[in-house]
């Protein structure tokens, strides 16, 4: 039994693979087994025990980096490890990084420690080491809870709390986006639905929906929530329901896409039209309750994805049938007493749009 | 001089959290030093704390600015109940108390916090205003410079060596009194940090008294020690070297020719002008010497026995031909031959021998003066007596040896130095004459057998006594200087043993700097000689105005150097030739005759305790060698018998030591060692002993012949075991001199840089048949299964693509490129000695280790290895070994292309291994996939660092990054715009005296750190490997944020003095100390750049490894 076997560096230098498995929830006998399997002890012509030995500095290190990590401006601004800033961001950037299964898993429970507990079956159900599981688990706790109060940009703000890149911190400001308005995503309905397609839409929803869009007057209140005067005008949008409007809407969509559509899926269109139309105008104008927003996939999935999908209309019948149900109101002059609707509709459209087409998996 | 301490706290970042409650802090500061404090505001609530105060001041005297260190403390405020520590900061001052007045502390030092590490930075300035002295009276030493660094350090001039200088300073342990059983362990280790910090300010101003007393100005080869004795107390001890060092600037009015020495040589300027003045004196140097002098004239420049310094030497006054006519009077000195022609001018030492003394033991510069000494009392009945016996014949040259004393009016003549010791491991060109070997004594103390502990008395007679014997030991070797000295101690409960090694040798110390001072050097021509080694008919004749005018560029290139192009070593056989005479060998030697000169003797191998020095040719490469010896030792029944027992043992165990590493020289193929390192260990069972090496072959030397096995085979069995292991020792030593470039040097002088080229040929043959003439080295194996054998051909090989050293300069042809990587291990485990192998195992396994660790570097070579052993327990044994990684470039000569492109397969291999890895990875299993990922940008990511990598990767971008065929010499554009890209405030830290591809502008201050930690929480921190690791980390952060504070970026000659580790894994609870050492310089990439502060930034490629 060796006491003490440590190696120290002038410059702290991190061993990427081994880096790797710890972060992959490796043990050092396993990271050791695993290297062994590789075929390192061969090559380098050394002991199990050498390189055990070093896999062991590597871990403490990796331990005492840890803890900074959970803060990474600390990291930066430590003297203890002397290592170069790209180093740096990239030991950070590498903790932060996440298996988008895992995430998937938790996406849509509460970031709380009961919920930890649960890793377990994340972890049995990914395959991925329980320690990753957890790692993941709580840095998505921490990033929420340090950003989730914060004025401010949301992936502004988790870039400059956790030097993250720009890429990461998107996908991290989506988590938070998605947990903060406890958007349902476990239903099983909801199950065909990756990762990336709820980042993708979450993120579409911060540029267009929330506080810090373009569109938004009112910057005060927080990036994490949906712009409420927003949601507010959508109510008004109701009068799109209305029969007469309705059955205009639907003859000027179907002539539209007269000449890029085929027969078969015009006729398709035509006959759920009215569904169709009905269940946007009803996501939009639910959006004003929060019951409604935390359901908007499960609607989007029930209401609008699903009854296309088995009518066989393909993706591209999709975005042909919403870019044509999008601008045909434009024309048809429904919002003449309220002019500044144009701006509401469009927005909400727009996003609609790319989060439809992004779940629609045919 | 007194002074104005001034000090300003601004800021603190990153401080604990201290309230549970609010989750943060209210910090404020103590500022303290001595007996006065001052306080900051509390900073509420905050983690990052603004204080921005005023300045505090502190009116100190001399004496306890020296001693006492600044100390800031930062504590949590509590309203109701205590205030909480959260760590402490202890400036040492000395590094301000120069008389450069613009010098200022400031920057972000680490909190540290004996119980939990550091915790949080706090940011100060402090300043110092000196008073001019006030007192005249007064002994102050301030302002005496110590170095660590055990060569003239760079940038400056050593004008005079005013000798060996100690001293020893005795306190209390903490640990030991009554009110540490009292006291938190913080509070015990706080007061024994400072303690230490107090022991080694005291003892570094006692030194310096003794320096400026000896009229010196500086300490190089300073060298600090703390004995914990522990219920006696602590001994911090310290030598050094005292020496009057000038910075060329300051010194040398600039030569009309533009000749201004360049660094190098002025370093080297300790010279032997006096030598040549006092020889003119005797009127009577024959017919023969002038007119081999004027030989001499003909074909050379003048020359003095000192290489290259020549420009400043002549007398200015003096027209060409007189100067060079002196250093033919020098000659005797200097060359091979005078031993033949026996004139009577030749220098004293030769005379002594010619009158053959009786008594073969001393050399005549031990005059009467020496028998005066009180201490000769000390020497051994033996010994002294021999002493006494030959100071009557040395006293006919008293005369001689006053005139130099008169003639030098500030460097003390060798005879008059108490002990002629030099704690520097290497030397200017032309200061050593002769080597004689390693010398060391070692003595066995009781530490409750002193009578007053608290005084330093008894320690010093023990030290006296050492340093004693080790004089007379060099005496017996014909020396009269010992080089390479160190002292070490082992402490293991009441039993102390002291040991001091050094290198014998005759050198030359006498130099009179103001004739050099005066006069500026006479001509440019007279720059370079050839090496008096040859034979006089060398037709070349080397006026080398190229050297001339790079060397009045003025570029100040270190003594490490060696390798540039203006720095061509001249190389110089005398050094190996035996100062003693060869019918009066000291000890059974084989003489044969110098390789080079054929004139004179040399013995078969040559240990020394220095680095390789420039003068001595050595081909090949170096290889680390190391010898280790275990030895049961009874328990101890009680300290005398203890004593004895141990004493008794000491010289078995330095046999074997000593056998072990003939055997390993001689399977290498070589016959020299350096920079040999004994620690001796005493446990309470154990007794070991370590000798390092770094071992070459010196070409002066005859090439080592095959060991060949002798036994007694009785058996025809035994017979042919004894036949096989002949056949694998050959093979080893073919397969080692394969690997050192050993296999083609039969014509003795190999290398282009040697001005030897006519003889080379009939060397060869001369060469062939001395070698033959040679005896054997024969090992004697007692049964075929011999252990010695054994363990001697197990003995692993360095992996491809290292280079293992413990010396400062690296001998061959490679040099280094530049630091990758510091290192320190420590390594402790249970030791039950069963075999010799297991033993030797723990030492081939942590080399191993390293290597594995180090396998992204290679290929590199691991310079300044140091090995320290120690037994904390019963049946544990701790190895600390610290050394430096670095790349390595070859010096561009003949054999340069077969290293280039053996480095490049190299490098192809080492990228497949990394490549299969990535690929192995991504294979992995499926809970891989992010790895798979990085593999793959960890790979677009290393070719990237690579490119803007500084110049150790060089080679490999060439080769695998941009795939540049054939060309792998670096490219110096790549660094230059590296230097000027990657600016950052990095530290390095080195063993060696230098920074491989850097210079050192300034030196800021020498810097001893003692650091202690304890942790109750043990489990926590990973056990006692994390707390280790963590600990060692910290230390070295604290070494860099103190080094940065001055404004340096680089620390050498880094040391780990002291690793002490007390574990109780079942408290969960350890304790460590550590103390390290090193000069803070300031370092400027070696290319002519704007000046850049900052060192280059190692590790863009750093993933990787």
């Amino acid at each position: 039994m060796t006491a003490v076997d440590v190696f120290v560096g002038n410059y702290t230098l991190i061993d990427s693979e081994l880096y790797g498995l710890w972060l992959n929830g490796y043990s050092a006998q396993d990271a050791a087994l695993f290297l062994q399997k590789s075929g390192v002890l061969q090559k380098a012509d050394v002991s199990m025990e050498i390189v055990y030995s070093d896999i062991q500095d590597q871990y403490r290190l990796f331990f005492g980096l840890e803890k900074l990590l959970q803060s990474p401006p600390k990291l930066i601004d430590q003297q203890i490890y002397q290592m170069d800033t790209d180093m740096q961001r990239q030991v950070i950037e590498r903790y932060y990084q996440f298996d988008s299964v895992v995430v998937r898993e938790i996406l849509g429970r509460k970031l709380s420690s009961r919920n930890r507990k649960d890793m377990d079956d994340v972890s049995e159900k990914t395959r991925i080491p329980i320690r990753s599981c957890r790692r993941q688990f709580d840095n998505l706790k921490r990033v929420f809870k340090t950003v989730e109060e914060m004025m401010g940009s949301l992936v502004e703000n988790i870039k400059t709390h956790y030097l993250l890149s720009e890429d990461l911190a998107r996908q991290y400001a989506a988590i938070v986006f998605i947990a903060n308005n406890r958007f349902e995503t476990g239903k099983k309905k909801l199950s065909h639905l990756s990762f990336e397609d709820f980042v993708f839409c979450a993120n579409q929803m911060i540029t267009n929906w929330s506080y810090s869009s373009v569109e938004c007057t009112v910057h005060a209140d927080m990036d994490v929530d949906l712009d409420r005067g927003f949601l507010h005008d959508l109510r008004e949008l109701k009068m799109i329901s209305e029969k007469e409007v309705l059955d205009e809407h639907k003859g000027q969509v179907i002539s539209h896409l007269k000449p890029s559509l085929t027969k078969k899926s015009r006729q398709v269109l035509e006959e759920s039209f009215k569904n169709n139309s009905k269940a946007i105008i009803n996501i939009a104008c639910g959006l004003n309750h929060s019951k409604d927003v935390r359901d908007i996939f499960v609607d989007l999935v029930e209401k609008v994805t699903e009854p296309c999908m088995s009518a066989g209309l393909s993706g591209s019948d999709m975005e042909a049938f919403l870019n044509a149900y999008k601008d045909t109101i434009v024309r048809m002059d429904v919002f003449r007493l309220q002019p500044h609707m144009l701006a509401v509709w469009d927005r909400y459209m727009k996003t609609l749009k790319l989060c439809v087409l992004q779940i629609y998996h045919t | 001089m007194p002074g104005k301490v001034k000090v300003r706290v601004l800021a603190g970042r990153g401080l604990p959290v201290m309230d549970r409650s609010t989750d943060l802090t209210d910090a404020y500061v103590e500022v303290r030093f001595g007996t006065d404090v001052f306080k900051t505001d509390i900073c509420k609530k905050s983690l990052n704390p603004q204080w921005n105060s005023e300045w505090f001041k502190f009116e100190v005297e001399d004496e306890s600015l020296q001693d006492e260190p600044l100390e800031l403390r930062v504590l949590d405020h509590d309203t109701y109940s205590a205030n909480d520590a959260i760590g402490k900061i202890y400036v040492d001052l000395n590094p301000l108390l120069t008389k450069d007045p613009l010098k200022v502390i400031s920057g972000w030092f680490p909190i540290y916090d004996t119980m939990h590490g550091i915790r949080g930075e706090l940011n100060i300035i402090v300043k110092v205003d000196l008073f001019s002295d006030v007192n005249k009276f007064r002994q102050s030493s301030c302002g005496i410079q110590f170095f660590s660094t055990a060569e003239v350090p760079s940038g400056y001039r050593m004008q005079v060596i005013n000798g060996f200088v100690e001293e020893l300073v005795v306190n209390d342990d903490p640990e030991y009194q009554w009110i540490d059983k009292i006291r938190t362990p913080r509070a015990s280790n706080e007061a024994r940090q400072r303690l230490f910090s107090k022991l080694s300010g005291e003892l570094q101003r006692k030194i310096g008294v003794k320096v400026s007393e000896l009229g010196g100005n500086a300490v190089i080869g300073y060298c600090q020690c703390f004995d914990l004795e522990g219920e006696s107390g602590i001994v911090a001890r310290g030598i050094g070297t005292g020496v009057t060092l000038v910075r060329p600037s300051q010194m040398m009015p600039p030569s009309p020719l533009g000749v201004s020495p360049q660094f190098k040589d002025m370093r080297h300027a300790v010279n032997s002008l006096n030598y040549f003045n006092h020889h003119q004196t005797p009127p009577s140097f024959g017919p023969s010497l002038t007119s081999r002098s004027h030989h001499h004239l003909t074909m050379t420049p003048p020359h003095t026995p000192v290489r290259k310094s020549v420009s400043i030497s002549p007398p200015p006054s003096a027209p060409p031909i007189v100067s060079s006519s002196q250093s033919a009077f020098s000659f005797p000195f200097s060359s091979p031959l005078p031993e033949e022609s026996a004139t009577p001018s030749s220098p004293p030492s030769q005379i002594i021998r010619c009158a053959t003394s009786p008594v073969k033991v001393v050399s005549p510069h031990t005059q009467v003066r020496r028998s005066s000494d009180s201490d000769v009392s000390n020497i051994t009945p033996p010994k002294g007596s021999s002493l006494t016996e030959s100071s009557g014949s040395g006293s006919g040259l008293g005369s001689g040896g006053k005139a130099v004393t008169k003639l030098s009016a500030q460097q003390p003549s060798i005879e008059l130095m108490e002990y002629p010791f030099f704690t520097m491991t290497s030397f200017p060109v032309g200061f050593i004459i002769h080597l004689g070997g390693v010398v060391s004594a070692k003595s066995v103390k009781l530490l409750d057998k002193i009578h007053n502990p608290e005084e330093p008395e008894t320690r010093d007679a023990w030290w006296t006594e050492i340093r004693t014997e080790i004089r007379t030991h060099c005496r017996t070797m014909g020396c009269h200087a010992v080089l390479g000295y160190t002292e070490h101690t082992t402490i293991c409960d009441e039993i102390i043993v002291l040991c001091a090694t050094g290198t014998a040798a005759r050198v030359n110390v006498t130099y009179d700097p103001a004739s050099s001072t005066r006069i500026p050097p006479p001509a440019p021509a007279v720059v370079q000689e050839k090496p008096p080694t040859e034979k006089e008919r060398d037709k070349k004749l080397y006026v080398d105005v190229n050297l001339a005018n790079s060397a009045a560029q003025g570029s100040l290139h270190a003594l490490y150097d060696h390798s540039s192009d203006d720095g061509a070593p001249f190389y110089n056989c005398l050094l190996c030739h035996v100062p003693y005479k060869p019918n009066s060998a000291p000890f059974p030697v084989n003489l044969s005759v110098c390789a080079i000169c054929r004139k004179r003797k040399v013995p078969d191998v040559l240990f020394t305790t220095i680095d390789p020095p420039q003068e001595i040719q050595t081909h090949g490469k170096g290889a680390f060698i190391q010898a280790r010896v275990c030895r049961p030792k009874p328990k101890s029944k009680g300290g005398e018998s203890n004593a004895k027992e141990i004493s008794d043992c000491l010289p078995f165990l330095e046999y074997e030591l000593h056998s072990q590493l003939m055997n390993k020289l001689k399977l290498f193929g070589m016959n020299g060692l350096y920079g040999l390192k004994m620690q001796i260990t005493v446990g309470e069972s154990l007794l070991v002993g370590v000798a390092t090496a770094t071992a070459v072959f010196i070409a002066a030397l005859p090439i080592p012949p095959i060991p060949r096995v002798s036994g007694q085979a009785t058996t025809e069995e035994e017979n042919n075991r004894l036949l096989e292991i002949q056949k694998r020792i050959s093979e080893r030593v073919m397969k080692n001199r394969e690997k050192n470039d050993l296999l083609h040097i039969d014509t003795g002088q190999a290398s282009p840089r040697s001005i030897v080229t006519d003889d080379s040929d009939d060397d060869a043959s001369d060469l062939d048949l001395s070698s033959g003439n040679k005896e054997t080295f024969v090992i004697e194996v007692d049964d075929a299964n011999d252990e010695n054998i054994v363990a001697l051909l197990r003995e692993s090989q360095l992996p491809e693509g290292f280079t293992m050293l413990n010396t400062h300069k690296i001998p061959g042809s490679t040099s280094l490129a530049a630091n990758l990587q510091m290192f320190t291990q420590v390594w402790r485990q249970e030791y039950f000695p069963t075999s010799r192998s297991s033993f030797m195992d723990i030492f081939e396994n942590l080399v191993k280790k390293i290597c594995y660790k180090l396998r992204r570097m290679s290929p590199c070579c691991l310079c300044g290895i140091d090995f320290g052993v120690e037994i904390p327990e019963e049946k544990e044994i701790q190895i600390t070994l610290t050394g430096v990684c670095c790349s390595t470039e070859n010096v561009p000569d003949s054999v340069f292309e077969l290293h280039s492109t053996n480095k490049g397969n190299l490098l192809k291999t080492v990228q497949g291994v990394t490549n299969s890895n990535n690929s192995g990875t991504s294979e992995g299993d499926d809970m891989m996939f992010t790895m798979e990922e990085y593999a793959s940008e960890g790979s677009v990511g290393n070719l990237t660092g690579q490119v803007k990598a500084p110049l150790l990767r060089q080679t490999k971008v060439e080769t695998t990054g941009t795939k540049m065929e054939g060309n792998t010499r670096r490219s110096l554009e790549h660094v230059h715009v590296h230097n000027i890209h990657k600016l950052k405030s990095w530290v390095e830290l080195t063993p060696l005296h230098y920074i491989p591809g850097f210079k050192i502008e300034r030196y800021l201050g020498n810097y001893n750190f003692f650091f202690i930690r304890e942790s109750t929480s043990l489990r926590e921190v990973g056990g006692q490997g994390g707390f280790m690791q963590m600990f060692v980390a910290e230390v070295m952060a604290n070494v860099r944020a103190n080094v940065a504070s001055l404004g340096g970026n680089g620390l050498v000659s880094y040391r780990m003095n002291q690793c002490v580790l007390m574990c109780n894994p079942h408290k969960n609870q350890s304790q460590c100390l550590i103390n390290v050492s090193g000069d803070a310089v300031v370092v400027a990439p070696e290319e002519s750049f704007p000046i850049v502060v900052e060192p280059l930034r190692k590790n863009s490629d750093s993933p990787v490894t």
